[in-house]
């Protein structure tokens, strides 16, 4: 999981040093591309290339250090995928060929890890999820961020989360108990 | 806070503690499964998205654009002020009638200093020499008369004592005309269109005279070959009847 970097990278990085925003993106980017990863994105290693590019060029606007940086950036991440599906509400989804995901072929071991969890009987039962549910479960658990600051980055209350989270757990609960039950 | 947990395992059964949510083994793999897609490998930074984690080298590739902007910008204000300050002037001219004057007194002055100059304006003039070749003499002392402003009356008085000896009034004429020239300078400042009339008739020898002041010898030359015509005559009147004779 991501560890913490100290709260002076952030003023490290708004002072444009470059190793600043290199360890920025060696924590952070994992946590969100597995989040991203999971909530179906088309492509996601252009869009954490566009989060990023996003959170460094505005990285001038954070406040509140290390955590702060981690919410902003999720915040990034979050309003990128609401992009996403609103775009796709839009327009027709579109079948393309992707060579990931074609079953017939023999991934590497790395693209069976992360295309694990989208294909997964965790990713189908995050599926049956709400999405608000969906969306505090995989920012609470993948991109590791507390009640607070998923609360920041969906604009709800830390109640309101917590009541969501709270639900997604037990949903989630009763659809793998189910499962298990019929096998 | 659980943001920070020791390890996964923990973190999920805080989670669930929070949430209030029985724990089960099931439940317990299917959330770590979630968990471990936080660790997701990272893709390689796009060009873009490295250029932030690159020191800068560019610098130097920039500072000299920059000195060529400023050299631009010099010329530009340069010409501009220039061109503002020459606006000035010409504004001044045409507001001020004074200004006029003054500018014709220094303009004339000027020209004064170089009323040779408006001899050398003659070489139009070749077209009289072969016409007038015995005018060349008295010619060449005008060129030396423009120089001193005073050429009209020097040619009358020259031309009595010079068609034979061109370069001796060339030389005296320069000592008498500074007095006339002193007296009359003011006046025949008006004359000096008429410079380029006198020196009509001599033509182009005349003009390498005015510039050096010492060429009147040489001009005499030059009127010599056009001379010819004369020569010819003055033997013949009385070479021929005188043969025959004897």
């Amino acid at each position: 999981m991501a560890h913490a970097l100290p709260d002076d990278v952030l003023s490290a990085a708004q002072s444009g040093d470059p190793a600043a925003f290199s360890s920025i993106y060696t924590t952070l980017a994992p946590g969100v591309t597995g989040y991203l990863r999971a909530r179906g994105m088309e492509d996601t290693e252009a869009s954490v290339q566009e989060v990023f590019l996003t959170v460094f060029s505005r990285i001038g606007t954070v406040r509140g250090g290390w955590q702060g940086l981690r919410t902003f950036t999720f915040s990034v991440a979050h309003a990128r995928y609401v992009d996403e599906v609103r775009r796709r509400a839009r327009h027709p989804g579109f079948a393309d060929y992707d060579p990931g995901a074609d079953p017939r072929t023999t991934g590497s071991a790395e693209e069976a890890v992360l295309d694990s969890l989208a294909a997964s009987d965790v990713g189908k039962q995050l599926k049956a999820l709400n999405p608000d549910q969906r969306e505090v479960l995989l920012l609470r658990i993948v991109a590791d961020l507390s009640l607070e600051q998923v609360a920041e980055i969906m604009g709800k209350s830390t109640g309101s989360i917590k009541q969501l989270q709270r639900r997604g757990l037990l949903k989630l609960k009763s659809l793998i108990e189910r499962k298990e039950a019929l096998v | 806070m659980t943001a920070v947990p020791p390890n996964d395992e923990q973190f999920i059964r805080q989670l669930l503690d929070e949430s209030g949510v029985g724990t089960s083994l099931p439940l317990q793999a299917s959330l770590l499964e979630m968990r471990a897609a936080g660790s997701a490998p990272v893709p390689a930074p796009s060009a873009e998205l490295a250029a932030f984690m690159i020191p800068a080298t560019t610098a130097p590739a920039v500072v000299p654009l920059r000195g060529r902007r400023r050299t631009t910008k010099g010329l530009v204000i340069g010409l501009a002020v220039a061109a503002a300050t020459g606006l000035g002037v010409s504004g001044v001219a045409a507001a001020n009638p004074q200004f006029h004057a003054a500018a014709d007194q220094a303009v004339r002055h000027v020209v004064g200093i170089f009323a040779p100059a408006a001899g050398p304006q003659t070489p139009v003039q070749p077209v009289p020499d072969a016409t007038t070749p015995g005018h060349g003499d008295q010619a060449q002392p005008t060129p030396t008369k423009a120089g001193t402003q005073t050429p009209a009356p020097d040619r009358q008085s020259a031309s009595p004592a010079g068609t034979a000896t061109a370069p001796a009034a060339g030389t005296g004429k320069p000592s008498t005309p500074p007095g006339e020239a002193a007296k009359e300078s003011a006046k025949e400042r008006n004359e000096l269109p008429l410079v380029p009339d006198l020196p009509a008739p001599s033509g182009v020898p005349g003009v390498g005279s005015e510039k050096s002041g010492h060429p009147g010898p040489k001009v005499p030359v030059l009127p010599r070959p056009t001379g010819p015509a004369d020569l010819p005559e003055v033997p013949v009147l009385p070479v021929l009847p005188a043969g025959p004779e004897h």
